[in-house]
């Protein structure tokens, strides 16, 4: 194994620790403190964050209480070792965040997904679709939305942020911290080769030798998730068992120390008891092997037998591996003779980086000066693979497992889930803005933050958490440095102006190659509550609906930096980003939720990518239906300007669509919302402004471009 | 009425199985793969899911394990009605209860949505629209079986979607006690999003109980 831990990392850790290290102690300390497990170079920026509200944010996965309920999520990215192998890197991605949900006692019930690809990139597209087909299927947790981006910036650097949902009774929640006189338990499978070594490769660049990575990437297996799932469920509702971990990045090492950190004990590992599958592995390599499907366990000595029956009615391996006791340290025994004694205080606490921008970038402010004609970038629109329906994506995973799912994907703008006990509907989503992020990182996460928002309330939901997965270049480089700390200042202030908190996340820096780098990508996942299943808000349009523009009306002057279309369209993005009014949005909102409750809106969508014609087509193909509207209200003649007002993206507007126009008028009047009437759905005709096209025509390669892009 | 709901490790839909059932008014048991008995049951289902992880090949393992000799009790007993969905499908197929095979879809690919569907069953005869949710669910069977299973197909494709034979998608035995679909009712009973048309496949297999 190489060792990556640098001269001023090793100086410090001997300051710390006053001694020198030894072989295994260099192991150890190299996964601890790699970026992966560590967060050195984001923990200090983390901080910033809102955790106002949120429940255990620093556990495993935080989440939001609803009633009696904890609903926990997390994002996690996979998205080095999916650059490598897609398939199991997708695979054991999901593994990975299922884990951290399961390891408070909540049982996983949904999974989301966040993908970006290079479009050209067929060989990633499908690896990492089918990894997260046959394991997340299989384990039974059903897949109920997410998106998929696709951009040149992700050439080599797929970036794959796969979110867990889970749901426990509060009084139920188990925490990761042990405490003194325990007994340490492993559950799952046998310990093996797989994955050694993988928190120190997920933290630098992905180098050209790929054969020599391929060992570090993890192989997973979802029927012994699923039984481990089970397993775990019923062991953690035992009385006796005070703390669970999952093993994840730097495996043993990294779960068994941080329980006993957190829990203020000593921890005492006796690497002989371990299932192994490779009898020749050292401490080092039995301790950083990030084999799949194991639990940590800290229980009393009396509930031991019982563990140990579940295990065998589960048909799951499981050993005794360790104990804890009253002191600080950490340590690994083998062969009776211990191989290092270190202070917890000092393994699980890093050096930190301070990560202070030294450079202010400038938006880039050049002038396209191409051109197209509208029914081009129609067409042009919906081929492209980002804009197209993810049909084919979404076929692939099994988004009904389970009997909890109320809102499909590709339905609304939220997937949505029934709520045990009639407690409820939750509504999740999850976006990410890369095109507005790498114009300006501060408003680039505003504006991510108010997608997801829009998501959720045209689909019914009151927004109340979310998670985030920030996807970053190398940490060292200045460009990276401001946008990291720049991204993250957007997310606090407009998590505060909206008191809704983050509840986790997880930091993925060295997203670059040689050549290039992945344009920022702050992934949000964010939550919702809806008390009503007839307040679900569909995204459909039906026959003779009204549609109505509400919010912010898009003119000539706006700004529009960052949208689709300058990308699909001219392979260019530049400009400023419209800026969003809060007050605006909370008064949407209201307006919406009201309307909503007064039965007068049959379908709704926020308006975004593609802008509000793009977001008219998605819905007139989505539900079949035509339209005819006026939506240059303008007086315009120039091609360039037509595009912005037809494709170009602001903040603050929603479709509606109903069939009590006049009644959604005067309401909206009352209320001091702007809105224009745009139109009328029917036929099988898309007429706007003096353009027509065919419904039919239009749809097929919307619902076929990405399957024909990938040549099937 | 008593069903029995056969859990095997990697099974996961049993608890919308059971919902669905307990709305029909059934009095569920969730029983593992090791029961032998099963006669106290007036019907026994096979629910969705991976038994086994699929390993080798779909329902292959979930063959070996001693509930399915109980099944063959049940079964030469002429006690009830046994209905397998999705894997239960699977299952009884690779058990030899049903005749065929499902093979992997046409597009080698995982395929989840509502599908519609021709149900057609002692009298009744109406276009439904069930979930499916499969990667292994093209049926196939050897020719000389050919007319005696399309006269057992109770369900069909309207729009094949996996390359069924037949556009078979749901199949009984000569004695009409032993059904397995690939589509899954459980999923079409309590959301809008999906629709009610799995309630059209329980009252069926309540009929059928009934009818003794």
């Amino acid at each position: 194994m190489r060792l990556s831990v640098d001269d001023k990392i090793l100086s410090e850790i001997k300051k710390r620790l006053k001694r020198d290290l030894n072989e295994l102690e260099k192991h150890i300390f190299e996964a601890m403190w790699s970026e992966h497990c560590g967060y050195l170079h984001s923990k200090l920026q983390l901080k910033k964050l809102n955790f106002k509200g949120a429940l255990l944010p620093f556990e495993n996965a935080g989440g939001i209480k609803i009633d009696d309920l904890g609903i926990f999520f997390k994002v996690e990215s996979h998205n080095h070792p999916c650059a490598i192998e897609p398939y199991q890197g997708a695979a054991t991605g999901i593994g990975g965040i299922i884990r951290d949900i399961l390891a408070l006692n909540a049982r996983p019930v949904a999974l989301l997904n966040s993908l970006k690809f290079c479009a050209s990139q067929k060989h990633l597209i499908d690896g990492v679709t089918r990894g997260i087909s046959d394991y997340g299927n299989s384990c039974g947790i059903a897949n109920i939305g997410g998106e998929v981006i696709f951009d040149e910036c992700y050439r080599d650097l797929p970036l794959v942020n796969v979110m867990a949902v889970g749901i426990a009774p509060v009084k139920n929640i188990k925490l990761s911290g042990a405490k003194e006189n325990l007994e340490i338990v492993l559950l799952g499978s046998a310990t093996g080769m797989d994955g050694v070594g993988g928190a120190a490769f997920a933290s630098k660049e992905l180098s050209e030798e790929k054969n020599e990575e391929k060992i570090h990437v993890q192989i997973g297996d979802p029927f012994e998730k699923k039984k481990l799932i089970e397993a775990t469920l019923e062991i953690l509702s035992l009385k006796g068992v005070i703390a669970c971990q999952d093993c994840g990045a730097a495996g043993l090492l990294s779960s068994t120390s941080e329980m006993a950190y957190k829990g203020g004990c000593s921890l005492e590992l006796d690497l002989d008891k371990l299932h192994l599958a490779n009898k020749n592995m050292n401490a080092a390599q039995i301790l950083l092997s990030e084999t799949q499907e194991r639990m940590v366990f800290a229980l009393e000595k009396k509930t031991l037998k019982k563990v140990f029956d579940i295990a065998k009615k589960y048909e799951l391996e499981i050993s005794h591996i360790g104990k804890t006791f009253r002191g600080g340290d950490y340590i690994v025994k083998k062969e009776g003779k211990i191989l290092s004694k270190t202070p917890l205080e000092v393994l699980c606490n890093p050096f930190y980086y301070n990560l202070e921008p030294i450079v202010i970038k400038k938006p880039k402010n050049e002038i396209c000066k191409e051109d197209l004609d509208v029914e081009s970038a129609v067409e042009k629109l919906i081929k492209s693979p980002e804009f197209a329906s993810k049909e084919w994506f979404y076929e692939q995973w099994d988004y009904g497992v389970g009997g909890r799912t109320y809102l499909p994907p590709g339905l609304s703008g939220a997937g949505a889930l029934k709520l045990p006990c009639n407690k409820g509907f939750i509504g999740f989503c999850m976006d990410t803005k890369p095109r507005f992020s790498e114009i300006e990182p501060y408003s680039g996460s505003c504006s991510t933050f108010l997608e997801s928002y829009r998501n959720l309330v045209s689909s019914g939901f009151e927004p109340l958490g979310f998670t985030n997965c920030l996807n970053f270049a190398n940490p060292e480089n200045n460009d990276t440095k401001y946008s990291f700390v720049r991204s993250i200042e957007g997310l606090r202030d407009i998590s505060k102006a909206f008191d809704i908190p983050v509840v986790s996340g997880n930091v993925s820096f060295y997203n670059e190659c040689a050549a290039h780098r992945v344009y920022p990508s702050v992934t949000l996942g964010m939550l919702g509550f809806c008390p009503d299943e007839n307040n679900l808000i569909k995204a459909r349009f039906y026959e003779n609906n009204e549609i109505y523009i509400i919010g912010k009306k898009i003119t000539k002057e706006s700004n529009t930096g960052g949208s689709l279309y300058q990308s699909v369209f001219f392979d260019f993005i530049s400009g400023m980003p419209d800026k969003y009014d809060i007050e605006l949005e909370k008064r949407l909102k209201k307006t919406i939720f009201e309307l909503i409750s007064q039965k007068k809106i049959t379908g709704a969508k926020d308006v975004s990518k593609g802008g509000v014609l793009g977001s008219l087509l998605c819905m007139a193909f989505d539900s079949n239906i035509g339209f005819s509207a006026k939506l240059l209200n303008e007086k315009t003649n120039n091609n360039s300007q037509k595009l912005k007002l037809l494709f170009g993206e602001i903040e603050g507007r929603y479709i509606i669509a109903t069939d009590e126009g006049e009644y959604v008028e005067k309401y909206l009047q009352k209320n001091n919302i702007e809105y224009y009437r745009a139109g009328k759905c029917f036929g099988d005709k898309i007429e706007f402004d003096g353009y027509c096209f065919d419904l039919v025509k239009l749809r097929n390669i919307y619902k076929n471009s990405i399957k024909n892009a990938l040549g099937e | 009425m008593k069903a029995a709901l056969v859990v095997f490790l990697g099974t996961n839909c049993e608890v919308e199985t059971k919902a669905a059932l307990e709305a029909c008014l059934f009095e569920c048991d969730y029983v593992d793969s090791n029961t032998c008995d099963l006669l106290g049951y007036d019907c026994v289902f096979l629910c969705g899911g991976f038994s086994y992880g699929d390993y080798i090949r779909s329902g292959r393992l979930a063959k070996f394990t001693p509930v399915i000799g109980a099944l063959k009790k049940y079964i030469e007993a002429q006690r009830g009605v046994v209905a397998g969905i999705c894997n239960g499908f699977q299952i009884l197929c690779e058990a030899h209860f049903l005749k065929g095979a499902l093979l992997e879809n046409n597009s080698s690919r995982f395929i989840c949505k509502n599908t519609p569907l021709r149900l057609e069953f002692s009298g009744i005869k109406k276009d439904i629209s069930l979930q499916i949710a499969h990667r292994e669910g093209k049926y196939v069977c050897g020719k000389k079986d050919f007319d005696e299973v399309k006269s057992m197909a109770f369900l069909k494709y309207i729009d094949n979607p996996n390359g069924s034979y037949f556009d078979i998608a749901g199949l009984y035995d000569k004695e009409r006690r032993i059904m397995g679909l690939m589509p899954h009712p459980e999923r079409c009973f309590f959301a809008n999003c999906f629709g009610f048309d799995g309630r059209e496949i329980f009252k069926i297999i309540k009929d059928e109980i009934k009818r003794g």
